[in-house]
């Protein structure tokens, strides 16, 4: 049966462990905003079935939420990630969005207002190895690099049949991603989470048509990702 | 406990730091009627926010993330690679003829954004009492790296309440204008960008605003 090589004993003893780094398979992870108080929301707090933070339900996450695998709280021990940069894209669950100051738009896509509210109040917090934070900074710091470049002519809500207005957090081309000005190393094993928090306690004026109305926050890490080979 | 210095064979020592991406990022406010004369790097989290025309408002963390008011703290040094910044609205941005809005707060109307290029500068100056700002031009010049891509519908998106946004360029990493030079603030200097409107209030400014703005770079914190 073949096997696959995991490492390579050289003459002077010195053992070389093989390893597959890739940039192609990010790692990503998801949580959801409501309106009203809240504390903290966790992202890579939960690994892939774990409940999504923040969601109506609590939610168990699928491969759209998250790719981290094990419980979650840290990287797994045989993975190591270079972290250049956090993507963040944002997407409305629940029916529509907005409703009382302009029309309501339809799901996912995200409110002129309600995106705005949350680039104003949201901060994102990395902590790698639970002792040090390496960003504290608005959502908008982060740009999704993904999304939707629209152009319309007459276009309505499919819903409602109205006008609308959307907003997608920062450009949405992967050049239009921020990278930081040096890199991250999170060592397999290491505790890893990307937090979120309001700085007003909650995003002031997120407004949903739906009770259950949130909005899903994913972080993607930009950058490569060491696996095991085997 | 960690390695914080290595002593060489010459007997030279090499301290070691952690360089890391921080930016750095704090908040004025000013209603529309008003001068500005406002120094933002000036405070921490619970201190009051610099405002112009408007009431008393303590600080939250979406405001900055100074650890230290109007300087860089004694184990820490910066250089900056550039100054960006977004707007939100306080009020909304109402047309003078009608009730209908052109932009509902926390949106910044095109006109309130034009009107803010056009009247207001920036001015970073590091040191004591230094006159010499490291980089001062009005705000037009300081492109907006952070903020919404926005799009609309060609019709009304509102009962009473039209549609006029705007930001400085679009928003993105790359649209951010970089220093030529990197500019470099040892441990213990004093920092401030002023924001200031030198003719006074900014003329039919619609909207009362909230101005973030972002010292880009990298940050030295100690290793433990």
């Amino acid at each position: 049966m073949a096997q696959q090589i995991t490492k390579v004993r050289q003459p002077d003893g010195t053992v070389l462990r093989l390893a597959d780094w890739t940039s192609s398979d990010p790692l990503y992870s998801t949580v959801e905003v409501a309106a009203g108080a809240f504390t903290v929301l966790q992202a890579f707090s939960y690994g892939l079935g774990g409940a999504v933070p923040g969601s109506a339900t609590a939610r168990n996450s699928d491969r759209l939420d998250t790719n981290l695998r094990g419980q979650g709280g840290k990287l797994p021990e045989d993975e190591a990630l270079m972290l250049h940069g956090l993507a963040i894209e944002a997407f409305t669950v629940g029916v529509q969005d907005g409703g009382a100051a302009y029309f309501p738009v339809d799901d996912p896509h995200v409110s002129v207002l309600n995106m705005v509210r949350l680039q104003r109040d949201v901060i994102v917090t990395t902590r790698i190895s639970a002792v040090k934070e390496y960003t504290r900074h608005p959502l908008s710091w982060f740009p999704a690099g993904s999304g939707v470049t629209e152009v319309n002519s007459l276009g309505l809500t499919e819903i409602s049949g109205n006008g609308f207005a959307v907003a997608n957090n920062g450009g949405d081309t992967p050049d239009d991603q921020r990278n930081f000005a040096s890199p991250l190393l999170v060592q397999g094993g290491d505790p890893f989470t990307v937090d979120f928090t309001a700085g007003p306690g909650q995003v002031t004026g997120l407004d949903f048509q739906d009770a259950a109305g949130r909005i899903a926050l994913r972080v993607t890490c930009n950058g490569p990702r060491k696996r095991p080979i085997a | 406990m960690a390695i914080r210095n290595l002593r060489l064979n010459n007997g030279e020592t090499i301290e070691l730091d952690e360089w890391l991406s921080w930016p750095l990022f704090s908040t004025v406010e000013f209603a529309k009627a008003s001068r500005v004369k406002l120094p933002s790097f000036s405070y921490t989290v619970g201190q009051p926010v610099p405002r112009a025309g408007l009431a008393k408002r303590l600080a939250d963390p979406s405001d900055t993330n100074m650890v230290i008011a109007k300087k860089i703290n004694h184990d820490e040094a910066f250089v900056a690679f550039s100054i960006t910044y977004e707007a939100f609205g306080l009020s909304d941005d109402l047309i003078a003829a009608g009730p209908a809005a052109l932009a509902l707060a926390p949106l910044i109307s095109a006109n309130t954004l034009k009107r803010m290029q056009a009247f207001m500068t920036l001015s970073f100056k590091v040191g004591t009492r230094q006159s010499k700002p490291q980089a001062a031009a009005p705000l037009a010049w300081f492109a907006q790296g952070a903020g919404p891509v926005i799009a609309a519908s060609s019709g009304a998106v509102g009962v009473n309440a039209n549609l006029s946004v705007g930001t400085a360029g679009r928003p993105s990493p790359r649209n951010q204008r970089r220093f030529p030079m990197p500019i470099f603030v040892q441990s213990d200097r004093k920092i401030s960008v002023d924001v200031e409107t030198p003719r006074g209030p900014i003329p039919r400014l619609g909207q009362d605003v909230r101005l973030r703005l972002y010292l880009d770079g990298i940050k030295r914190r100690p290793v433990a």
